[in-house]
Parts: C-alpha cells; structure tokens; sequence
C-alpha cells in the first residue's frame, strides 16, 4: 500500500513540474500568417523553469504580432545603417499590418487606413534607396510615419518608437 | 500516516513554486519592498531603481499593457512594461506581482490617460472629463514575477 501511495506522489510532482515549465509553449508564443517566425522574447529565461518568460499571454491580435515584427526589423535596420552598412532591403519587405485583425477594432477607420496608405508609400521609398545615407533619410521618414500614426492610436509603444530614429 | 500528510504538504508547496509567472527580464523576489516602502524610499527623487511587491488592483483589459499596483491604504501606482516587451494576463487582478524597474515622477499627457480610460473599460462620459495632463508616479516594469 506504502508503495502505491509513494508512486503516485512521485508521479503526481512529475505531472505538475512537466506541465508547469512545457505548458506555456504552446499558449504564449504566437506565429505570425505563415512565417515561421515566433514571438518569443529570446533574451529572457524563467526563473523557475529552464524556458523562455512570457511576452504575451493574452492571445495577442495579428496586427499586434506583426507591430512585434515590424519593430525587431527596424531595429535590425537601425543597428546596420550606424554601422554604416547599405541594407538588402529585399530581406525587410513590406508588412501589411493593416489587413489583419487589430487589438482594438475602433481603430478601423479611414483616418488609420489612410496613416497606413502613407506609411506603404514612405516604406516603398525606403526599399528603393541604393546607399546609406539615402537608406538612413528614408527609414527615419518610415520611423516618422509610425510615431505619427501611434500618437492617434494606441500610444502605448510611442516610447519604444521614438528611440528608432536615427 | 505521517508521512502521507507530509508528502502531501511537499505537493502542495511545489504546487505553489511552479505557479508563479515570469514576465520579461529574468528577475528574483529577493529585496522586493513595499508600495509604500518605495514611496518613502524615493521621497524627492525624480526616478529610483526599485523592485516592489504589491497586489495587482486592474490590468489593462485591452491587452494587457499596464496594471495598477495598490497598497494597503489604497493608493495606486501604474506600471507600464518596458520597451512594450511583455504584458501581463487580463486576468491577474489580484495577484500579487513583484516588478523590478524604474519608479519615477512622470507627466502622463491628455492622449494617454484617455488611453488608459478606455482600456480600463471607463464610459465615453468618464473619458470625455478628462481635460489635463497628470504629474503622477508611474512605474517601467523590466520583468514581472506574478503569483
């Protein structure tokens, strides 16, 4: 009898430490369409499991996903074109956030479709320019758009846009 | 007899260890004060590095952006989460978080406290009344331990 009650103790910590540190995965980290990009802060570990913590627990919006995207490029961007490198803009195409589901469906309205029709337009500028210093003119133009469309919607991550320029 | 009690005592506490979240940064509960340890603590400063241990009054409905932290005599403070990196589960009214970051004396403009408002789930009317910007403590979580 002893025996059976120590196996099942002993199982019963496995299951929860099992269930514990693999059961975010699959809840917290979140695709983008078709990539196979995943949005997972790969700088952080937990501290009581040997895995990620967690970014998003809320089953986060396309849009948002994307905007998550959107920021990990530019940054890339920005660290080349200080070091005075000219970008393979190919490797950074257009992300059409404003097709997908945003977190606030109030912000669908023609002013934001608009703001998104600019921002296209300076980002098509961007994939265009040949050399860094035009690469450089055209970012911080595409950066603009971004800080100007966050100051009507969603300021939220204003902050973390506007250390982007260059 | 004894010993299934204890064994059972074992579960329940390592039930409890496994349960708590982490949010952002790595970052430990050790050192963590009070909301209004840190309100004393910082005094006049303008910002302070601090980590804080308090019970989560409201998150952000919307996606989980903020929180509001109160303290037994239920004075607020909001957290926002640094860089925009992380939120916290809509759900975690209640819990306790302790949160390591800057505490600092900051203007939150007009456009961002009506963000809060409606987030916060406040009526038209309610976010309509807000007309001035608030010179406030706030608080930049770089990592979040919630239990």
């Amino acid at each position: 009898m002893k025996k059976i009650v120590y196996s099942v103790f002993a199982l019963s910590i496995l299951s929860i430490v099992f269930f514990a540190c693999g059961g975010n995965e699959n809840k917290e980290n979140k695709s983008i369409g078709d990539s196979s990009q995943v949005i997972v802060d790969s700088t952080k570990l937990d501290s009581s499991c040997s895995s990620e913590t967690i970014m998003d627990p809320n089953n986060a919006k396309p849009m948002a996903l994307m905007m998550r995207a959107l920021v990990k490029n530019a940054s890339e961007m920005r660290e080349k074109l200080k070091a005075g490198e000219t970008l393979e803009t190919a490797k950074y195409p257009l992300v059409r956030f404003w097709l997908v589901e945003p977190t606030d469906p109030d912000v669908l309205e023609p002013r934001f479709f608009e703001n998104a029709r600019l921002f296209s337009e300076s980002y098509k500028k961007l994939s265009v320019a040949r050399n860094n210093a035009s690469q450089i003119k055209a970012y911080n133009a595409v950066i603009g758009m971004c800080i100007n469309c966050h100051e009507s919607y969603c300021s939220g991550p204003l902050k973390r846009i506007r250390k982007l320029p260059i | 007899m004894k010993k299934i009690i204890f064994s059972f005592s074992l579960l329940f506490a390592l039930t409890s260890f496994v349960s708590a979240q982490s949010f952002g940064s790595k970052i430990t509960d050790k050192g963590a004060v009070s909301l209004s340890e840190m309100k004393k603590k910082m005094g006049s400063k303008k910002e302070m590095t601090t980590k804080v241990s308090a019970k989560i009054e409201d998150v952000c409905q919307k996606k989980g952006c903020w929180m509001n932290l109160v303290d037994d005599k239920g004075s607020k403070v909001r957290v926002t989460f640094k860089d925009y990196a992380f939120f916290m589960p809509k759900d975690a009214a209640g819990k306790t978080a302790i949160v390591e970051g800057i505490a600092m004396i900051d203007e939150t403009s007009i456009a961002d406290l009506k963000e809060y408002a409606k987030d916060a789930g406040k009526t038209k009317e309610d976010i309509a009344k807000i007309k001035e910007p608030k010179r406030e403590l706030v608080f930049e979580a770089s990592g979040v331990i919630l239990k």
